[in-house]
C-alpha cells in the first residue's frame, strides 16, 4: 500500500495566512475544522445539499465539503468566524402567520381610510372603486406574481349584507350624539397562499442556493381488508388539520366514510419529497398529492373490477365503499374484494398487472415561474390568492380604555371550502391572534434590556372572554390551477385584525382627533388620548 | 400557595388548615355577616343571605380570581395574602369589617383598615392565623357601587373603586370610599365630610374626585401611576353614582 504524498497548501483564511502539509484527498471542510481548528464551518449532509459548510472562496459562496483542500492553494477564504455577531438578551422573535401581510395591510388600510376621510368618501365605497374586477383574472401584479382568480365585489356584497353596514353606520352616528364612543372598522385583504420555494430567493440579494421545487407527496395503500391507509410525508406542525382534509378527499374520491380512513406519517428514511406546512400551502398541496395517488389507485381498481365484472372501465363508478357498474346495483365489488384479488389472487387480475394495491404521488407546485435576473420581475411564487373582508363595531370606554365588540363579521373567499369547521377555526384563531397583536401583546423591557413581562400573567394574550363573537361567511371562487380549486386559508385572520382594530378604535375616538400610529393600542393610551394627552 | 408556586417562598413548615373544624361557617344575623376563614370565595359570592344584606360582597367578590380559583381560594386566604389587587381587601375595608386573628396564646380583632399595610403586608404576626371576618350590618337606605378596570376580562385589577352611601331624609347620611391600587394598601378616603347632608349629584361627585389631584398611585409594568390616577377618578365617579342610585332604590 502506497501512501499518497502530502502537499503544501498556502491559504489565507479570514485575513490570516496558513501553510500546511495536507493529504491530497482531504476535503476542504475537514481541513478547515481539523488542520486549522476553525470549527465554525460545520458539516452535515456532506453531499453539497445542506449548506452548513458554506464558505466564501475568493468572494464566491461555495460548499467546502465539495472541494479538496489542495484545490484552494493560494486562495483567500472567509469562514463564519470572520463574521461579527451582535448578542442581545432581548427576546427572539419569529415570523409567523401571515407575517409581513399584517404589517403591510395595516399601512395600506390606514392609508385608504385616511384617503377616504380626506376625500369625504365612504370607507367602503373607496375600496369598492379600487377592487380588481372579476373579469380581470388571472391578474398579474406589477412585480410579477399573479392573483389566480377571484370575485372581490362578490365578497364585499356578501359582507355588506351579513354585517348590515348601513345599520351600523347609523347606529354609530346616533351613539355619538349620545356621547358614546362607537367606531366601525372596515378592512379588505388579499390572502396569498401556497408559496413556491422561489419565495426564499427574495430574502437574499444573492441566494446561495436557488431551489425551484416545493412538492408535497402522498402514498395510498389499500390493505386486503379494504382498509385505506394514507401515508403523508410532511408532518403536521402548524395547527392545520391534514388528517381531516385527507380523509375528506379520500372519502370524496372513493365514496367511503371519512372516519374509516387511516392516516399515517412516513419516517425520515421512507419519506417522499415534501416541503411541509407553511405559507398556507399544506391543504392545497396535500390535496393535490392525494388526488394524484387516488387517481392512480382508482385506475388500477377499475381495471381489476372491469376484468372481474366483465364490464367496461368507463361504466364503473365508486359507490358505497366499493366499485360497481353504473345502473346495475347488484354488480359491485367491495374494496376488500378488490384488495384480496390484488394481494392473493394473481390469476384473477388482468394478465399484465402486478400484485399489490399501493400508489404514490408527488405533486409539484402547480404554478410557479422564475424571477428574472435583475429581480424587476419576481415571477410567480404565491399565486393562489384568496380575498377577505372584515367589518367590526366597537364601543370604547374612554374612562377605562376598555374596548367592547358590538359586532364582528368576516367573509373570506378561499375558494373550495374543504371543511367548514376547520376553516372557521383557522379564521377565528387568526383573528384572535391578530387581536392580541393589535390590543395587548408586547414585550416590556427595562433599561438594561431585561424583559419584565416574561410570563402570561403580564404578557397578555386575549382570553376567550376578550374576543368577539364572529359571524363568518364564505364565497367560493375555485382556483383554476389547484386540485379541487382549493386555496390556502390559515393566515387570513391575523392579516386583518391589527388594521381593523386600529380603524375601529380610531373611529370611536374621532371626537379626540386620534390617529393610531403604533400597536398595541393599550387601555392606558386610550385613556390618555381621551384626557387630551 | 401563589408565592410557593412562583418559588419566591419555601417555608419549612406548612400547616394544612382545611380540616380544622369551625373555620368554614357563614352566618347572617340581624344584618351582620360572619365569614369563617376557610369559606371558599365562591361560597361567599353565591350566598344569597350574604348578598341580601351586603350585595357588594357578591358584586366585588365575583371579581376575585376566576370561577375555578374561587372554588379553591378562601376568604381568609385572600385577606391574609393581601394581594394589591385583592377585591376582598377593598370590600372589608369599605364595609368596616373586623378581622379576628389568633395564635396559640391569644386572640385579637382588628379593623380591616388597620389590617392591610401594603402589598402582601398585613398586621398579622408570624404565629397568627386569620380565623374570621365580621361585617357589621349596613344601615337601612344604604347602596353600594363597585367598578374595576383590568387589561383583560376579569384580569388582575389595574385599579378599582368601591363606595357606599346611606340616604336618610333624601340626603346622604353616611358614606365610605375605598380605592384599590391607588396606594400600597386599600386606600380609605374620608368622603363623609364632603357628602353628608347633600344630594349626591354630579356636582357633588366632581367635588369628591377633585380630591384625587394629589393622588400618587404606584407605577408598575401594568400601568403608570398617572393612568391609575385617571382610572381612580373615572371609577370613583361610577362607583359613587351607582351607590347613590342603589341607595335611592333602597329607600324607595
Amino acid at each position: 500500500m502506497s501512501t499518497i504524498e502530502h502537499q503544501i497548501v498556502t491559504v489565507t483564511v479570514n485575513g490570516r495566512t496558513y501553510e500546511r502539509a495536507v493529504e491530497p484527498r482531504k476535503v476542504l471542510s475537514d481541513f478547515l475544522r481539523e488542520d486549522l481548528e476553525l470549527t465554525g464551518t460545520h458539516v452535515a449532509c456532506e453531499h453539497g445539499f445542506c449548506g452548513v459548510c458554506n464558505i466564501l472562496l475568493d468572494g464566491q459562496t461555495v460548499r467546502s465539503c465539495l472541494l479538496f483542500a489542495v484545490q484552494v492553494d493560494g486562495a483567500s477564504i472567509e469562514t463564519v468566524e470572520s463574521l461579527a455577531a451582535v448578542l442581545t438578551n432581548k427576546n427572539q422573535q419569529g415570523a409567523y402567520r401571515g407575517f409581513g401581510a399584517e404589517v403591510s395591510n395595516w399601512i395600506l388600510e390606514r392609508l385608504v381610510d385616511h384617503a377616504a376621510h380626506d376625500l369625504g368618501m365612504d370607507r367602503v365605497e373607496i375600496r369598492r372603486k379600487n377592487l380588481i374586477q372579476a373579469d380581470a383574472f388571472s391578474y398579474r401584479t406589477p412585480t410579477g406574481n399573479i392573483y389566480d382568480s377571484g370575485n372581490y365585489p362578490g365578497v364585499l356584497d356578501k359582507i355588506l349584507a351579513d354585517f348590515d353596514y348601513d345599520y351600523w353606520v347609523k347606529y354609530g352616528d346616533d351613539a355619538r350624539k349620545e356621547g358614546r364612543h362607537v367606531g366601525i372598522g372596515v378592512v379588505a385583504s388579499q390572502e396569498r397562499s401556497v408559496f413556491s420555494s422561489t419565495e426564499f430567493w427574495l430574502w437574499f440579494d444573492e441566494p446561495a442556493f436557488s431551489p425551484t421545487s416545493s412538492p408535497e407527496s402522498a402514498s395510498i395503500q389499500i390493505e386486503p381488508t379494504g382498509q385505506i391507509v394514507v401515508t403523508l410525508h410532511s408532518h403536521a406542525m402548524r395547527g392545520n388539520s391534514p388528517e381531516t382534509v385527507v380523509s375528506q378527499v379520500i372519502a370524496e374520491e372513493f365514496d367511503v366514510d371519512p372516519t374509516s380512513v387511516v392516516i399515517t406519517y412516513a419516517d425520515s428514511q421512507h419519506a417522499l419529497p415534501g416541503t411541509g406546512p407553511g405559507g398556507s400551502r399544506y391543504t392545497v398541496m396535500v390535496s393535490g398529492a392525494v388526488a394524484g395517488a387516488a387517481s392512480q389507485m382508482k385506475d388500477k381498481i377499475k381495471r381489476i373490477a372491469a376484468n372481474k365484472l366483465e364490464a367496461a372501465e368507463g361504466d364503473l363508478e365508486f359507490r358505497d365503499g366499493g366499485v360497481g357498474v353504473k345502473g346495475a346495483p347488484d354488480k359491485q365489488l367491495s374494496l376488500s374484494d378488490i384488495a384480496m384479488m390484488a394481494y392473493m389472487f394473481k390469476l384473477d387480475l388482468p394478465p399484465d398487472m402486478e400484485s399489490g394495491l399501493a400508489t404514490q404521488w408527488t405533486y409539484d407546485h402547480p404554478l410557479t415561474t422564475l424571477p428574472n435576473a435583475d429581480r424587476s420581475d419576481l415571477g410567480m411564487f404565491y399565486p393562489f390568492v384568496g380575498h377577505a373582508w372584515h367589518m367590526a363595531v366597537v364601543e370604547v370606554d374612554p374612562g377605562t380604555g376598555g374596548v367592547e365588540f358590538l359586532r364582528y363579521s368576516a367573509v373570506h373567499d378561499v375558494e373550495t371550502v374543504v371543511n367548514p369547521k376547520t376553516l372557521n377555526g383557522q379564521i377565528i384563531g387568526g383573528t384572535v391572534q391578530g387581536l392580541g397583536t393589535a390590543m395587548l401583546e408586547e414585550y416590556i423591557y427595562d433599561d438594561q434590556g431585561r424583559v419584565l413581562n416574561e410570563n402570561f400573567k403580564h404578557y397578555h394574550l386575549p382570553s376567550s372572554m376578550d374576543v368577539p363573537t364572529m359571524t363568518i361567511g364564505h364565497q367560493e371562487t375555485p382556483s383554476p390551477y389547484t386540485a379541487y380549486g382549493i386555496k390556502g386559508a390559515g393566515e387570513g385572520g391575523r392579516m386583518l385584525t391589527p388594521a381593523i382594530m386600529s380603524a375601529a378604535v380610531e373611529d370611536a375616538l374621532s371626537p379626540y382627533g386620534v390617529r393610531i400610529t403604533s400597536l398595541p393600542i393599550s387601555a392606558e393610551q386610550i385613556v390618555a388620548w381621551a384626557a387630551g394627552d | 400557595m401563589p408565592r410557593m408556586r412562583l418559588r419566591v417562598e419555601k417555608p419549612a413548615t406548612i400547616i394544612d388548615i382545611n380540616r380544622v373544624v369551625g373555620l368554614d361557617g357563614i352566618s347572617v344575623d340581624a344584618g351582620a355577616v360572619t365569614v369563617g376563614a376557610l369559606v371558599r370565595q365562591q361560597t361567599l359570592v353565591t350566598h344569597d343571605g350574604v348578598a341580601a344584606v351586603h350585595p357588594l360582597l357578591r358584586e366585588a367578590g365575583s371579581y376575585a380570581g376566576f370561577h375555578t380559583t374561587r372554588h379553591r381560594g378562601t376568604v381568609g386566604g385572600s385577606i391574609a395574602f393581601a394581594a394589591p389587587w385583592a377585591e376582598l381587601a377593598a370590600t372589608t375595608t369599605l364595609l368596616g369589617a373586623t378581622i379576628t386573628v389568633r395564635s396559640t396564646k391569644a386572640q385579637r380583632t382588628l379593623a380591616a383598615s388597620d389590617f392591610f399595610l401594603g402589598p402582601n403586608q398585613t398586621a398579622l404576626a408570624a404565629d397568627e392565623l386569620v380565623t374570621e371576618v365580621q361585617f357589621p350590618p349596613a344601615p337601612a337606605g344604604t347602596g353600594f357601587g363597585f367598578h374595576e378596570a383590568s387589561p383583560r376580562y376579569r384580569d388582575y385589577a389595574t385599579a378599582a373603586a368601591a363606595a357606599s352611601i346611606t340616604i336618610a331624609d333624601g340626603v346622604c347620611s353616611s358614606a365610605a370610599w375605598v380605592l384599590l391600587r391607588a396606594a400600597p394598601a386599600p386606600l380609605s378616603i374620608d368622603v363623609a365630610s364632603t357628602l353628608v347632608g347633600r344630594v349626591v349629584d354630579d356636582a357633588a361627585i366632581e367635588n369628591v374626585v377633585q380630591s384625587l389631584a394629589g393622588l400618587d398611585p404606584p407605577t408598575d409594568i401594568e400601568a403608570s401611576g398617572a393612568h391609575r390616577r385617571r382610572l381612580a377618578v373615572t371609577l370613583t365617579r361610577r362607583a359613587l353614582a351607582d351607590a347613590w342610585a342603589n341607595a335611592q332604590e333602597a329607600v324607595a
